[in-house]
């Protein structure tokens, strides 16, 4: 039970925004298409006015009230059920089921493709961007237009909430594991409910604040959201590329410009010699970010975490094909093979938002 | 029964192929319309004894949208 309160209180404060972050874009991508729908049946009274307005009847009030709420709970209680799901399936399988890096690296980017490509199709660029869309399929429509009278679009919102759980943030990954740790079906499942719960409430209310604010603004705002989908397409698209340590993420431009950055985390840790490394994971990513190594012998790295909660205690070293999900507090020992000098590794978060680099010199 | 394909100007999102099918409640006469988002286009199967085109293409811009022949 206490298990349970901890996974809840965790997604209550650092899960919710730090998924907010990751799969806010799903969520973004979901409401859009129901603002469009809003204004589409906007358009629709305000024809059906005119008309009534020629023949003499009296006009009737315009404007519909947006019915934003439901689409962010269908999105929720989607997402609510498919990490249920995979809590199930985590603790039944008590292994195996996490997605290697390059997996989530091609993911991250094709998400955030499709992103780009949505708000590019939203601002009209090109017919082509269309396909962007996703257009359920017919006998969907059918069933939702019989059955719910309504008109309001089910699908987008609840597909993308289940889609969001291939796209779990770092937090959301520590937890699965400590769901594949329980290694039993229903207390995986019962864990990523509680903890999934806790970060309903964060992307509730942002979600909603920031849509009640938009249907006021109408057309301008779903410009807004075509260039709040844009900025998280690249961003999602630049995560996946610093997730395979590609030297064309922005993140590893501005890493390699800027060679020492000051230190950000909060564990102090030992000076590294060169051939024992100390780097320490804090809750606002690496430190020191820049490592110099000596070239051509094993190298020891200890990554420190001193009560770090966040993203970075998935530690990623994409060369290497290492992933480590680092303790709360503690220290974790990670042997480096020889490299010869000039080679640059990169390491980063599971998800590619905090980075650093070992420099290997002569 | 004819099986018509119209091009439709209007349509902002996969909701508002939806919305152009639901033209099927409006006239008894259609047995089907296929309407899609990414194509801009809309495939209408009617019968003619019963409807018109004129009358279908009132019915959908009633709704907003206007349809030409493809």
């Amino acid at each position: 039970m206490n298990q349970l309160i901890v996974a809840f209180i965790t997604g209550l404060t650092t899960g919710g925004l730090s998924c907010l972050a990751v799969q806010g874009g799903l969520l973004a991508s979901s409401l859009e298409q129901q603002l469009e729908h809003q204004l589409d049946l906007q358009i629709e009274q305000e024809i059906a006015a005119r008309r009534a307005h020629r023949s003499g009847k009296k006009r009737d009030r315009i404007l519909a009230h947006p019915r934003l709420a439901l689409p962010i709970l269908l999105f929720l209680a989607a997402k609510l059920t498919a990490y249920t799901v995979l809590g199930f399936l985590l603790g039944a399988l008590g292994s195996v089921l996490q997605l290697n890096t390059v997996t989530r690296a091609i993911l991250l980017i094709a998400v955030g493709i499709f992103m780009v490509g949505n708000a590019l199709r939203m601002f009209n660029v090109h017919p082509i961007f269309r396909y962007f869309a996703i257009e359920p399929p017919k006998f969907i429509t059918r069933y939702i237009r019989r059955t719910a009278k309504n008109e309001e679009s089910f699908f987008a919102p609840l597909f993308l909430g289940a889609l969001t759980v291939f796209i779990p943030c770092g937090v959301t990954q520590a937890m699965m594991a400590v769901a594949v740790g329980t290694g039993r079906a229903l207390q995986g499942a019962a864990l990523m409910f509680a903890f999934i719960l806790g970060t309903s409430p964060v992307f509730f209310v942002v979600a909603y604040l920031a849509m009640q604010l938009g249907a006021r603004l109408e057309k301008w705002f779903m410009r807004f959201v075509a260039v709040v989908l844009l900025v998280l397409g690249l961003l999602s698209v630049n995560s996946g590329l610093t997730l395979i340590g590609s030297p064309l993420s922005v993140t590893n431009m501005v890493q390699a410009a800027k060679a020492a950055q000051p230190d950000l985390a909060s564990a102090p840790v030992p000076l590294s010699d060169g051939v024992t490394l100390y780097l320490s994971a804090g809750n606002s990513g690496y430190s020191p970010r820049v490592l110099h190594a000596r070239a051509d012998t094993p190298i020891t790295l200890n990554v420190v975490t001193n009560r770090t909660y966040s993203c970075s205690r998935a530690f990623v070293i994409p060369a290497l094909g290492e992933e480590k999900l680092l303790p709360e507090s503690g220290t974790e020992t990670i042997s480096l093979p020889a490299q010869t000098a000039g080679t640059v590794m990169r390491f980063s978060c599971s998800m590619g938002m905090y980075t650093g680099e070992i420099i290997f010199d002569q | 029964m004819v099986k018509e394909t119209y091009r439709v100007e209007g349509m902002h999102c996969p909701n508002c192929a939806m919305n152009v099918e639901s033209i099927e409640d409006d006239l008894p006469g259609i047995k089907q319309v296929s309407a899609s988002y990414q194509k801009g286009r809309m495939v209408v199967e009617f019968d003619e004894a019963k409807v018109s085109e004129a009358q279908i293409l009132a019915a959908l811009e009633k709704r907003g949208y206007q349809a030409f022949p493809a």
